[in-house]
């Protein structure tokens, strides 16, 4: 399954997304990884699960959360799995 | 193209190798080409019309890293850039614009060398000439679209209609996803096969790692195939550089020179989106139809931007629910771009994982920005907005009244407030007489990396017309 989808349909309703791995240059794909350790870390820390076992309710929360942090480096986080689900949705 | 499918090892040897098929490297092969010279073209990415597709196909094939590269930084940037035949014309707005003289004027007062290097009126022919060769035209009446008859109005008139390089186009809107009905005139299309006729050559789907430099002069290049055999071309004149600004200069890192990638600037970006009470992509537009330079003294450029689906999604706000309910009216959503002048400089690094860009706007610029935004909120609200989002941290998520549009004016400027992403890139490579690159012979950088500023302008027009003097130098040397 595509590492991704659980941030990627919280982001995008519906996203059914593609086969991204094969797509994507390995640089991008190590540092979704990377991104996702943080976004598994926030989740930790408000609701004691990862991201993956949380409510579709709370997944939006936490990324709505997120993107409006006031640090600019988890912002833009947001800003760039957006772009990225966005891109692959259609 | 040559006929190789890259799994095997290959040598080759020409007049001029050129890295890089993109603006530069096309202008190269086409003028050098012309005056008889050999030519080898070699390019990372693959031919660009296979993938005309939509978004996904086309930000996976056509571009560098997915679209998803980012300078760091707490402004991160977000860097656009093609890869593929053409480079990134093949997904350019198709805008033609040339360095204003007082552009010029800054460089020749840096360093009065550039009046020699690149004499104004030898510009301006060249200019000329790259126009006629790309059929150049303003955009026609019946593609300015909502979104460009609607800068035009919100800025009560002072707008123009673009220059652009696209004398088929229909107003489909999908340039950055490279044209589907060959409407425009990017280099794939044009200079690169008007090349071949002359007998230059383009190799696909190699990566030139490094250039090999015996006793201060360049001789070759290497590269890798996609499928995994080698290249060693070598260059019996020179090797020229176009592999776009920071690629020229991430290639000579790997060629072990030092002390490039200062210099490096941006023309930055941000977007501004608002909902409209007419559908805001009924009829035809073009891309990029309108533009202002009304606030050049500030630095700023305005324009008009017709965008596919999921670009224009992109600057809706929201994540979630949130967002699903704002795209349902996703016909009704128009945006605009604020581009600045920036004056910060940035350094492309070479780091373990490749080269990277540190980049972080100067406090002015950041001021700049939300002036700019400030006035295409503004614009907006003047063209009947029903709400603007203008995307600043700190500001409303959604603005009605055109006071709240200037509060963000007289926001106070923060690291990482606005998203701002770039196309148009520099790097300020020293050069010499004959624009060779950091006191190596027959190594010609012709790209953007080598210019010392910041244009404030869309940068492919001035990109051609330097290329296109440099090849004539060193066609006829
Ligand atoms: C989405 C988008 C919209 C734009 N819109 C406009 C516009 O409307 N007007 C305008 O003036 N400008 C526009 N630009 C900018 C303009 O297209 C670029 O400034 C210009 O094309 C740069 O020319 P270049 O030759 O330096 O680089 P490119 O055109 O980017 O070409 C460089 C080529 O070199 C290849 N390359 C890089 N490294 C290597 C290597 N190691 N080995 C082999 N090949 C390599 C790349 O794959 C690429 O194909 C836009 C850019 C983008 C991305
Ligand atoms: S706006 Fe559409 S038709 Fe016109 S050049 Fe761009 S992609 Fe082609």
């Amino acid at each position: 399954m595509e590492p991704m989808k659980p941030v990627f349909t919280a982001i995008v309703l519906g996203w059914k997304g593609r086969d991204l791995a094969k797509a994507w240059p390995w640089r991008v794909r190590f540092y979704l990884f990377l991104s996702r350790m943080v976004l598994n870390a926030y989740a930790l820390k408000r609701h004691a699960r990862p991201f993956s076992l949380l409510s579709p309710v709370a997944r939006e929360g936490l990324l709505v959360y997120l993107s409006r942090h006031p640090s600019p480096y988890v912002r833009r986080l947001v800003r760039w799995w957006k772009q990225l689900a966005l891109v692959s949705a259609c | 193209m040559l006929a190789t499918d890259g799994s095997k090892d290959v040598h080759e040897s020409a007049d001029f190798v050129i890295v890089g098929s993109g603006a530069a490297g096309a202008t190269c092969a086409r003028w050098l080409s012309a005056a008889g010279r050999s030519v080898l073209v070699i390019e990372e990415g693959g031919p660009a019309r296979a993938a005309r597709g939509e978004g996904y196909e086309a930000s996976t094939r056509l571009y560098r890293n997915g679209t998803s590269a980012m300078t760091w930084g707490r402004d991160a940037m977000h860097i656009l850039q093609g890869r593929c035949v053409g480079g990134s014309t093949v997904v350019a707005g198709a805008v033609m614009e040339m360095m204003p003289h007082d552009v010029w004027q800054e460089w020749v007062q840096t360093d009065p060398r550039w009046e020699q290097r690149l004499p104004w009126d030898d510009l301006m022919r060249a200019h000329e000439r790259m126009d006629a060769e790309l059929a150049v035209e303003k955009t026609p009446r019946e593609l300015w679209g909502e979104g460009g008859a609607g800068l035009l109005r919100g800025l009560m008139g002072q707008a123009t209609p673009t220059w652009r390089a696209a004398p088929g186009c229909q107003g489909s809107g999908r340039c950055f996803q490279g044209c589907p009905h060959g409407g425009k005139s990017s280099v794939d299309v044009t200079l690169l096969p008007r090349a071949e006729k002359e007998g230059a050559r383009v190799i696909p789907w190699c990566r030139v790692e490094r250039v090999e430099i015996a006793d201060g002069v360049a001789v070759a290049v290497h590269g890798r195939f996609s499928a995994g055999g080698k290249l060693v071309a070598r260059a019996k004149v020179a090797i020229i550089l176009a592999a776009s600004a920071p690629g020229t200069v991430a290639l000579l890192h790997r060629s072990g020179v030092k002390n490039v990638g200062q210099g490096f600037q941006v023309h930055p970006a941000v977007a501004v989106a608002g909902l409209f009470p007419r559908p805001m992509s009924a009829g035809p537009e073009a891309t990029h139809a309108m533009e202002s330079f009304a606030f050049r003294d500030q630095g700023l450029k305005l324009e008009s931007v017709r965008l596919p689906t999921s670009s224009l999604a992109q600057r809706v706000p929201g994540v979630g629910r949130q967002l699903d309910q704002r795209m349902q009216q996703l016909p009704f959503i128009g945006s605009w771009n604020v581009l600045l002048r920036a004056e910060a400089r940035g350094r492309v690094r070479r780091g373990l994982l490749g080269s990277w860009i540190q980049y972080a706007p100067t406090d002015e610029d950041r001021r700049k920005l939300l002036k700019g935004i400030a006035i295409l909120s503004e614009a907006m609200l003047l063209d009947e907005a029903l709400e603007v989002w203008p995307g600043v941290h700190g500001a409303p998520e959604t603005i009605t009244r055109p006071k709240q549009a200037q509060d963000i004016a007289a926001m106070a400027p923060q690291a990482g407030a606005v998203p701002l992403w770039s196309a148009h890139l520099f790097c300020g490579v020293p050069v010499d007489d004959q624009f060779q690159a950091c006191g190596i012979g027959k190594l010609v950088v012709a790209d953007s990396s080598l210019f010392p500023s910041n244009l404030g302008v869309a940068p492919a027009a001035t990109i051609m017309a330097v290329a296109t003097l440099i090849s004539d130098r060193w066609g006829a040397a």
